[in-house]
């Protein structure tokens, strides 16, 4: 995985991958969308944006076009190109002309059925759900949590990322966590 | 709601682990949550555009001026103009060859829509500057460059004069509408200041050629009689000064006419001295100096009518021509009715004006001169 933001977990692809696509290397290209597609694709739907395809591809049509400016290693990479997706999903927003169109949750208005306790076992929530739990976030909670967890950033590339010191960045992990303990315990979620 | 309260029962180290994704048996909810959130991001990415399927597929698009490693492939047909700006989302078609005047064209195109983009982005005044200045460029330039063509080279002198003397006080060089008409013997002197400088003398035809002849001039060392009769019948240059003597006094000696070019204050005295005196047919008494009004005599003939004794072939210099300046004509000119031997004005290199030669006196283009009375630098 290149560049993930876990200090035990070696990366599985050198450096050559980033000198090969400074090259303008296909396979470079293509190596480093399969392994980072699926967390920008996360983070971006995770954002809200109506069209998270289209998005995602810009953010690596930049990335691509860019790297030739990029210098560093593969877990800054990960970093310059979550930086990129911010960026891209703030500027996709200012060119609708409002914020994230997340809105935030109501279980009250919630008419799906409850899940059973069998079914609701550890990581049977849904993706839908998990959204708009992060909807009972503040934008910077729900910012510094997708990118801790999905774009897997540690506490300095998510503080580089979002342009935040590390101690904002701790402190608002540590309220999104909490707030989301609430959440959940209001909801009756079954564990 | 105080971070104090936020925090409750979440310990440091849980949280590290719950963010990496490990169970933590004390946070269930939450762990369902961060595995659910993380999980997220293992779904299958979306299918990539067209553009990025293309880059995916073929790589970037050379773009010309950069690098290409040895051994790269380059996708054939893939070129990029320089300085055109590919946007997101597209790409140049494969096997399309843009031609170097094509590229060209559109890299002039660029740089012009950026100049207009500049200029459209300065201010009102700053716009105001940019145009007077270009338009003064332009007036000067068609006022200097010798290869516009006449017609519009004479208004552009003309307000350039204008503005030099309104500002600095000095005249410019007269015009050539001017010098063309006072190109009639008698008036026209302009020889003698500075042969490095143009003489506008006779209509710029003469002038030109007057510029053309004295640049073959130097090549002798020592100006020689025949040199300075040529000069002094050749546009209107004065003869070579002699050791000591400055131009301005040729000027005022009337020898070869005004030794200055225009409207020089040299020349200007004797036009206020004497405005209105004609000369009379018959011409002046012999050695009075050739003023812009007084035609010295044996002024030449025009180029149709030579005047008999003109000293119009070069290297044979009438008798009487005063071929050094310096020394006012001393009573004697030429005798008129002894004309230079075997001397005919020739017409293709007809007299210019300001030859200082003998004349008979009799010349009516000694009178057309002194009717005219002006020097070449006279405005309209």
């Amino acid at each position: 995985m290149i560049g993930t933001g876990d200090a035990g977990r070696p990366p599985t692809s050198g450096d050559d991958v980033i000198s090969r696509a400074q090259a303008g290397s296909p396979e470079a290209f293509t190596q480093i969308y399969q392994e980072l597609a699926g967390p920008v694709a996360a983070y971006v739907r995770s954002k809200g944006v109506p069209d998270p395809a289209d998005v995602t591809s810009e953010v690596f049509l930049a990335v691509f076009t860019g790297i030739q400016r990029f210098s560093g290693t593969e877990v800054q990479l990960r970093s310059w190109v979550f930086t990129i997706a911010h960026r891209r999903v703030i500027d996709t927003w200012r060119r609708q002309g409002r914020g994230a169109g997340l809105s935030p949750y109501e279980p009250e208005e919630d008419t799906r059925t409850t899940p059973s306790a069998e079914d609701g076992a550890l990581g049977n929530l849904g993706e839908e759900r998990v959204h708009a739990l992060l909807a009972t976030l503040t934008d910077e909670q729900r910012e510094v949590m997708t990118l801790r967890i999905v774009a897997d950033l540690t506490v300095e590339q998510v503080a580089e990322v979002v342009g935040r010191r590390t101690g904002a960045v701790k402190a608002l992990q540590r309220r999104a966590l909490a707030s989301l303990r609430r959440a959940l315990e209001a909801e009756g979620v079954p564990l | 709601m105080s971070p104090r309260n936020d925090d409750r029962g979440v310990s440091r180290a849980d949280l590290d682990r719950l963010l990496r994704g490990e169970p933590v048996p004390e946070e269930p909810a939450l762990t369902a949550f961060v595995l659910a959130l993380k999980a997220t991001a293992s779904t299958p990415p979306p299918p990539p555009s067209a553009a990025l399927e293309q880059v995916l597929r073929a790589g970037l698009p050379v773009r010309l001026g950069e690098h290409v490693p040895m051994g790269e492939h380059v996708p054939m047909g893939e070129h990029v103009p320089m300085g055109e700006h590919v946007p997101m989302g597209e790409h140049v078609p494969m096997g399309e060859h843009v031609p170097l005047s094509e590229r060209l064209t559109v890299a002039t195109r660029t740089r012009a829509r950026r100049a207009v983009q500049a200029a459209a982005g300065i201010g009102l005044a700053a716009k105001i500057t940019l145009g007077a200045g270009v338009a003064m460029a332009s007036v000067t330039g068609a006022a200097t460059i010798d290869a516009v063509p006449d017609a519009i080279q004479a208004p552009a002198r003309s307000a350039v004069s204008g503005v030099v003397e309104l500002v600095t006080g000095t005249p410019l060089d007269p015009l050539p509408g001017d010098a063309e008409d006072a190109s009639t013997p008698g008036t026209g002197g302009t020889g003698g200041t500075d042969q490095s400088t143009p003489a506008p003398t006779s209509g710029s035809d003469n002038g030109r050629a007057t510029r053309s002849q004295e640049t073959t001039a130097p090549e002798h060392d020592e100006p020689t009689q025949d040199q300075t009769t040529e000069r002094g019948t050749q546009g209107g240059n004065a003869p070579a000064a002699p050791p000591g003597a400055t131009t301005s006094e040729e000027a005022k000696a009337g020898e070869g006419q005004p030794a200055t070019r225009g409207r020089s204050e040299e020349a200007k005295p004797p036009q206020a001295k004497d405005p209105g005196k004609p000369a009379a047919p018959g011409g002046p008494a012999p050695g009075t100096p050739a003023t812009p009004g007084k035609p010295a005599p044996g002024t030449p003939a025009t180029p149709g009518k030579p005047a008999p004794g003109t000293p119009a072939t070069p290297g044979k210099p009438a008798p009487g021509t005063p071929a050094t300046p310096g020394k006012p004509a001393p009573g004697t000119p030429a005798t008129p009715d002894k004309p230079a031997p075997g001397t005919p004005a020739t017409p293709s290199k007809p007299a210019s004006p300001g030859t200082a030669g003998p004349s008979n006196g009799t010349d009516g283009p000694a009178e057309q001169g002194a009717s005219q009375g002006k020097g070449p630098g006279n405005r309209p």
